[in-house]
């Protein structure tokens, strides 16, 4: 049988609400009958409601003391997540764009053989031109014949850096017979690229763009001994898809042009080898010359 | 706002949560590191530690206990190594412990403050100050800090049995100091036997 030292204990744990309700029933049947018992658990009663008065408030900084602590040692998460969401954001942008451009390219790219296919077979039949740069009379009497003669002429095509070609008139009348296959849109856009094309590679050899289209091609004809010094003179030549207009652009005149399709938001793109043009996008294509590719490198780098 | 919505936003990193918390359980925290040091210098920086170290540890958190629980056991075990290193407890004591007795009183001595309810705190805080070290800690931890058993047992590194008995001694101990002192159960009411969670 317990005695009065053995209930103590209980006592306390039944403060603490740490009895099951079978030790809680034998305790309190206890202290109905037990006087010094019953007196021990109404004072420590009393005793646990006063423990509040040991409460001291803390110095009036205490929470900003604090609060200054643990900016100091830890900088707001919030940032963090700023930060980390702009991080995150510039990724998503950069995919976007790596994506976009990646589709640009293989969705010409498989649009190339129907272009190449046709340009291959008229390099091959062209012996006229080897390289844009390449000083050659024939070459050079092919082109200004053909600019005066057709309005049917070759491609700006710099296929990994082999020459655009330019066809004979038999030539060109097959190349022409299989051009009406195609639907017109794609013709009258090629026919504005080799048209504009001619005249650049017209330009090439002049160095003078100010001249009108014949004098220009004229010149080159005259000048063509010297067309290898000047053939630098032209860097690319760019074409702005929704408007159909190919121009041929020198070096220094690139960043001004980059400025201007910026400005405009037109996303361009740079290529060595022969695309056809989406009329119903938006974008400009910048096609360097074959003459040009170790400069267009050193450009690059 | 709810302290369980409070402590989501702490966790998350919200720092005005974290500060209203820190507001909600200062007093509480504070408390329990003064009453464990005696010197309100070494509280301040231990209940401020506590709620530095609670917002690092804040992610480990799983809110099984309340705030007020945790954070006191964090701050009761930095009590508890801050005076296992020191030792200089019993010194601290006899140089400054009355004077923050009277500090403290004077914080209290507000015009409707009843005499009565002074002269019975104090009569409490000397006669916790007249416990054993083993029965004060326990006792604060319990009383003041609100630990259970098991957390007791954790922060004192001792038994649940252990923990048991020495509460148990510690209060009747405390009660026989309070009972010899006269002040403090001066107008005893016999039929005053409700406890915390229910009557008798």
């Amino acid at each position: 049988m317990k005695d009065c030292s053995d209930y103590q204990e209980q006592i306390s744990q039944y403060l603490d609400g740490m009895l099951c309700s079978e030790e809680e029933e034998a305790l309190l049947a206890h202290v109905e009958q037990c006087a010094s018992c019953r007196l021990l658990l109404e004072e420590l009663i009393d005793l646990s409601h006063q423990f509040h008065l040991l409460e001291v408030s803390p110095p009036a900084s205490f929470s900003t003391t604090v609060l200054r602590k643990i900016q100091l040692q830890n900088p707001p998460r919030r940032k963090k997540q700023i930060r980390r969401i702009g991080f995150s954001t510039a990724a998503v942008i950069c995919a976007a764009l790596l994506g976009t451009i990646a589709w640009q390219t293989v969705k010409y790219n498989t649009r190339e053989p129907v272009l190449s296919a046709a340009t291959q077979e008229r390099q091959a039949e062209s012996t006229a031109l080897q390289t844009w740069g390449e000083p050659s009379d024939a070459r050079t009497e092919g082109a200004v014949q053909n600019a005066e003669e057709t309005d049917v002429g070759q491609r700006v095509v710099s296929d990994g850096g082999k020459v655009p070609s330019v066809a004979s008139d038999g030539q060109k009348k097959d190349a022409d017979n299989r051009q009406t296959e195609r639907d017109s849109i794609d013709s009258e856009m090629l026919l504005d690229r080799e048209e504009i094309a001619l005249q650049a590679a017209g330009l090439l050899g002049s160095g003078t763009d100010q001249e009108p289209e014949g004098a220009a091609i004229q010149e080159t004809n005259e000048t063509d001994g010297e067309s290898g010094a000047q053939g630098d003179s032209y860097f690319a030549v760019v074409t702005v898809a929704e408007q159909g207009e190919t121009r041929p652009i020198k070096r220094e005149d690139l960043s001004e042009l980059l400025y201007t399709l910026e400005e405009e938001n037109i996303p361009y793109f740079y290529c060595t080898t022969g695309v056809e043009l989406d009329p119903d996008s938006s974008y400009a294509l910048i096609c360097y010359l074959p003459g040009d590719i170790v400069e267009k490198e050193a450009f690059s780098r | 706002m709810e302290e369980k919505e409070l402590v989501c936003l702490a966790q998350a990193g919200d720092a005005e949560a974290f500060g209203i918390l820190v507001q909600k359980h200062e007093t509480k925290v504070y408390t329990l590191t003064l009453r464990m040091t005696r010197n309100p210098e070494d509280a301040r920086d231990l209940a401020q530690e506590s709620f530095l170290l609670a917002y690092r540890k804040l992610s480990t958190f799983r809110m099984e206990s309340s705030f007020s629980t945790w954070i006191c056991r964090l701050a009761a075990n930095l009590c508890i190594d801050f005076l296992r290193k020191e030792k200089r407890r019993r010194d601290r004591f006899i140089q400054v412990g009355w004077n923050e007795n009277l500090q403290i009183t004077d914080q209290w001595a507000e015009p409707q403050v009843k005499v009565e309810r002074m002269e019975q705190r104090r009569a409490l805080e000397k006669g916790i100050e007249k416990l054993s070290e083993e029965h004060r800690r326990i006792l604060l931890l319990r009383e003041v800090g609100g630990l259970s058993y098991e957390e007791i047992g954790a922060v004192l590194k001792l038994a649940p049995g252990t923990v048991k008995s020495r509460l148990a001694r510690a209060r009747c101990s405390l009660r026989d100091i309070l009972r010899a002192d006269g002040n403090f159960f001066g107008t005893p009411s016999s039929n005053q036997t409700k406890r915390k969670g229910g009557s008798v």
